[in-house]
C-alpha cells in the first residue's frame, strides 16, 4: 500500500474493514494525511455523535387525547341522528324500489306465448324451421308461407273445407257412376255425353303412369270396348276429333288471370291451395306412396274404365301422354272423373288440373321462386355476414389501438432513477410486487458495483440525472463504476397516479428540482419513459 | 436529576452512554407491558394510551427533529403523529411490533409532508440550526467539550440532510428509533445485509462529509 492515502481510497477501506484494522495497517499513511485520520476518527465516534440527536431538545407534550376524543364525540353526535335517518330510510325503500323497478323490467320485456303468435309470420317460421331447407318440398311450402298473410289463412281454411266437401262429392259421383255402369251403359251414358259434349275429362288415371305400363292394357281395352260397343267407339272418335277442339287449351300463365277471373277465381285458388297442400306434404320420394294408393284405389278405377266409353278413354289417352308425370300429379289431385252428371264440375275439374300442371311447371321454374323461397336464409346469411363483418373490424380496431397506445421510445426516452422502496403508501398503491422490483432498482443502484442492466434496457440514458449531455450506455457503465457508493447521486420518487394498469405516472425529485417520469411495469422489469 | 442527566449526556458521551446503560433516563426506562396497556384502553382507561406513548415520546420527537429542518414542522408532525396512532392502535395486531409501527406511522407521515412540499428546503431554518441545540438552565457552567459538541450536533445535522433521505431515514430509525435492523428491512422490503450495508455507508458518509468540513 502506497504512503498516501485519499479519502475515497479511505472510504472504500471502512467498507470491508474495522476502524482498528485500517489504522493498524495504515497508520503512516494515516499520520500523513490528517484529513484521512480526522475521517477515520469520526467514524468511530458516530454512534455516540449520532446517539446525542436523541437528546438535543426536550421532546414536546403528548396530545390531550381524551379532548380530542371528547371533541370527535360531540361531532358525531351531532351529524349522526340526521345521517342515520336518511340512510334508514334509503336502507329501506332502496331494496324495495329496486325489487319493484326490476319487476318491472320483466313483466315489459319477458317473451310471453301470445307475442309470438302475434307476430306476422313467426309461427309458420317456427313451422319451417323445423323442416328440412333442402328438400323441394319445404321449399314450396316456405314460399307459400311466405306469401300468405294470417288474414289470407283463415281463407284458405275455409278453401280447403270446400274443397275437401267437392271432393267428397265427386267421389259420390264416381260411385254413381261405377253403380250405374256396373248395371248399364246403354242410353244413360249416351244421353249424359250428348248432353255434355265437350266433357272429356282426361283421366287423372294412374294407370297412365309412366312406366308402370298400364298404357297397353288401357288400349287393349279400349279396343275391346270398341268391339263390344261399335256405337261407342263411333262416338269416342267423334269426340276425339271434337275433343281437340273442345278440350280446354293447355293453359299457361297469361291465361291462367283470365280464368280465374271468369271463373272468379275462387274454385281456382281453392283448387290451387287444395293441390298445393296436396303436393307439398307428401316429400318427392313419398309420392309414389299416394300413386300407389291411387293405384290401388286406381285399381277400381280401371275397373270403373273399362265401363268407360272409347271417346273419353281416347281423351284421357292423349291427355297423358301429353302431361307424362304431371297427370300422376293431376290423378293425385283430383283422381275422379265425373262423367255424367257433373259435367260441369268436370269440366272444372279438367280446367283446374291443367291449370294446377301449369301452376306447378310455373313455380317449379321460375328464380323468384327460389328467391322467394329462402328470404330468411338470406336475411340470416346477411346478418351473419354483417357481424363477422363487425367482428373483423372491431379486432382490427383494437388492434390498431393497442399499437397507438404502445409509447415510442426516443434516443433520449429513459431515465435511471433511484426509487423509494420503503414508502408504505406507494407500496399499498403499486402493488407488492411492483414494489419490490421498484426496490430492487434502488438495491442495484445503491450496492452493485456494475450497473443493473437487467432492468434498463440498453439505450442512451442521462447520467448523472438531469445533465445536459446523454451519456451512451457504456459510457453510463464506466461512469458508474468510476463513482464512489457515497458519491452517487440521490433520487427520489413520488409515485402520482396510475395511466391503466401498468403504467406509473411519478415525480422524480433530485437536488430540490422535480421532473416527471413514466414507469412501465413489465412481467420481468421495469422500463421508464419520458411522460 | 433529569437536567443533570442531560448535561452529562452531551458532555460526556461515555458516560451517557453507561447511564443509558443503567437505565437512568426514561428513555431507556423499563418497557411497558404494551399488551396490558392497549387492552386497557379499548376498556376505556384513558390514561392507558397517554403512559404507552411517553416511553416512545422522546425516541420519536427525536426522529422527527432530526428528520424536518423546522421545529414547528416537526412539533405539528408530532401531534399529528399521536393522534394517528391514537385513531389506529385498534389495527394493531402485533403489540410486540408497537415500536416499529409506530415509527412507520412517522415515516408515512414525514413522506407525506415532504410531496407536498416537493422540495426539501435546507434554508428555512438555518437561522435556528446556528444556535444552540440544547437547552440549558446556566450557560456559563458549559465546559469547553460541551461547546464542541455543540457545533458538532449543529454540523451533524447539517450532513444528515445531505444524505440520501432513505439512507437517513434508515439511519434515523436505527439509532435513535432503536427500530430492530430486521424490522427495519421488513419496512423497506429489503434483505437485512442490505440495511446493515446502507447504515454503514451512511455513517461513512458522514465522517467523510465533517472531515472535508474541518479542513
Amino acid at each position: 500500500m502506497s504512503d498516501t492515502l485519499s479519502l475515497d481510497q479511505l472510504e472504500q477501506l471502512l467498507e470491508t474493514m474495522t476502524p482498528a484494522e485500517i489504522r493498524a495497517r495504515y497508520a503512516e499513511a494515516l499520520a500523513a494525511n490528517p484529513r484521512c485520520d480526522a475521517m477515520l476518527g469520526h467514524f468511530e465516534q458516530m454512534d455516540e455523535k449520532l446517539a446525542v440527536l436523541a437528546d438535543a431538545e426536550p421532546a414536546p407534550p403528548l396530545p390531550d387525547f381524551a379532548a380530542v376524543q371528547a371533541k370527535r364525540t360531540d361531532v358525531e353526535a351531532k351529524v349522526v341522528p340526521l345521517r342515520r335517518r336518511s340512510l334508514r330510510w334509503l336502507v329501506t325503500a332502496g331494496p324495495i324500489a329496486a325489487a319493484l323497478v326490476v319487476a318491472l323490467l320483466i313483466a315489459r320485456f319477458w317473451p310471453g306465448e301470445g307475442d309470438l303468435l302475434r307476430v306476422p309470420g313467426s309461427e309458420l317460421a317456427v313451422v319451417s324451421a323445423d323442416q328440412d331447407d333442402s328438400s323441394p318440398g319445404s321449399l314450396r311450402e316456405e314460399s307459400v308461407s311466405v306469401r300468405l298473410e294470417l288474414e289470407d289463412e283463415s281463407l284458405a281454411r275455409d278453401a280447403n273445407a270446400k274443397a275437401a266437401a267437392e271432393y267428397q262429392k265427386l267421389e259420390v259421383a264416381l260411385e254413381e257412376q261405377v253403380a250405374s255402369r256396373a248395371n248399364g251403359f246403354g242410353a244413360e251414358e249416351g244421353s249424359r255425353l250428348k248432353e255434355a259434349p265437350a266433357t272429356v275429362a282426361p283421366a287423372p288415371d294412374p294407370v297412365t303412369y309412366p312406366g308402370t305400363g298400364l298404357q297397353p292394357k288401357d288400349e287393349k281395352r279400349e279396343a275391346k270396348m270398341d268391339r263390344e260397343q261399335p256405337a261407342r267407339s263411333a262416338d269416342r272418335r267423334a269426340r276425339v276429333g271434337g275433343a281437340a277442339s273442345v278440350k280446354p287449351k293447355p293453359t299457361d300463365e297469361a291465361t291462367i288471370p283470365r280464368i280465374q277471373n271468369d271463373r272468379d277465381g275462387e274454385t281456382v285458388d281453392r283448387a290451387a291451395a287444395k293441390a298445393k297442400k296436396t303436393h307439398a306434404k307428401p316429400e318427392p320420394a313419398k309420392e309414389p306412396e299416394p300413386l300407389q294408393n291411387e293405384m290401388d284405389g286406381g285399381a277400381l278405377l280401371a275397373d270403373r274404365d273399362t265401363a268407360k266409353p272409347a271417346e273419353t278413354l281416347l281423351s284421357e289417352a292423349m291427355h297423358d301422354e301429353s302431361r307424362g308425370e304431371v297427370e300422376a300429379d293431376k290423378a293425385v289431385a283430383a283422381p275422379a272423373l265425373p262423367m255424367t252428371e257433373a259435367g260441369e264440375v268436370a269440366e272444372d275439374v279438367t280446367i283446374e288440373q291443367q291449370l294446377l300442371a301449369e301452376v306447378a311447371e310455373a313455380e317449379a321454374e321460375s328464380p323468384g321462386y327460389q328467391a322467394a323461397s329462402s328470404p330468411r336464409l338470406a336475411q340470416k346469411q346477411i346478418a351473419l355476414q354483417g357481424i363477422e363483418e363487425a367482428g373483423e373490424v372491431m379486432g382490427v380496431s383494437r388492434s390498431r389501438r393497442a399499437d397507438t397506445e404502445k409509447l415510442e421510445i426516443g434516443p433520449l426516452a429513459l431515465l435511471l432513477l433511484r426509487a423509494d422502496g420503503g414508502n408504505r403508501a406507494a407500496v399499498a398503491q403499486l402493488g407488492e410486487t411492483r414494489a419490490r422490483r421498484l426496490t430492487e432498482l434502488e438495491n442495484a443502484w445503491q450496492t452493485s458495483e456494475t450497473a443493473p442492466t437487467n432492468l434498463i434496457s440498453g439505450l442512451q440514458v442521462l447520467w448523472p440525472v438531469f445533465d445536459a449531455k446523454p451519456l451512451s450506455y457504456e459510457q453510463w457503465q464506466q461512469a458508474w463504476r468510476a463513482s464512489s457508493l457515497a458519491s452517487r447521486p440521490a433520487v427520489w420518487l413520488y409515485p402520482r397516479r396510475w395511466r391503466g394498469d401498468r403504467r406509473l405516472l411519478a415525480d422524480v425529485v433530485f437536488d430540490g428540482q422535480t421532473r416527471g417520469v413514466l414507469i412501465l411495469f413489465h412481467s420481468d422489469r421495469i422500463e421508464l419513459r419520458r411522460p | 436529576m433529569k437536567l443533570f442527566q442531560r448535561l452529562l449526556v452531551a458532555v460526556v458521551p461515555d458516560v451517557a452512554k453507561s447511564l443509558h446503560a443503567a437505565g437512568g433516563d426514561s428513555r431507556r426506562a423499563e418497557a411497558p407491558d404494551h399488551e396490558a396497556l392497549m387492552q386497557a384502553h379499548f376498556q376505556g382507561d384513558t390514561g392507558a394510551f397517554p403512559r404507552l406513548m411517553e416511553y416512545y415520546r422522546r425516541d420519536l420527537w427525536g426522529f422527527l427533529r432530526n428528520r424536518l429542518h423546522s421545529h414547528a414542522d416537526a412539533e405539528d408532525l408530532f401531534q399529528d403523529i399521536c393522534l394517528k396512532v391514537y385513531d389506529k392502535l385498534s389495527t394493531l395486531k402485533d403489540p410486540k411490533s408497537f415500536r416499529s409501527w409506530l415509527f412507520a406511522i412517522a415515516l408515512n407521515c414525514v413522506r407525506s409532508f415532504f410531496s407536498k412540499r416537493r422540495m426539501v428546503s435546507l434554508e428555512a431554518d438555518q437561522a435556528q440550526e446556528s444556535g444552540p441545540s440544547i437547552v440549558l438552565v446556566d450557560e456559563q457552567r458549559l465546559p469547553p467539550e460541551k461547546l464542541m459538541l455543540q457545533q458538532d450536533l449543529g454540523q451533524l445535522r447539517r450532513h444528515l440532510a445531505a444524505l440520501k433521505e432513505r439512507d437517513r431515514d434508515i439511519l434515523l430509525l436505527d439509532v435513535i428509533g432503536e427500530v430492530p435492523q430486521q424490522q427495519i428491512a421488513d419496512l423497506y422490503e429489503m434483505n437485512l445485509n442490505s440495511v446493515k450495508t446502507v447504515i454503514r455507508r451512511a455513517k461513512i458518509k458522514l465522517a467523510r462529509l465533517m472531515a472535508e468540513d474541518e479542513a
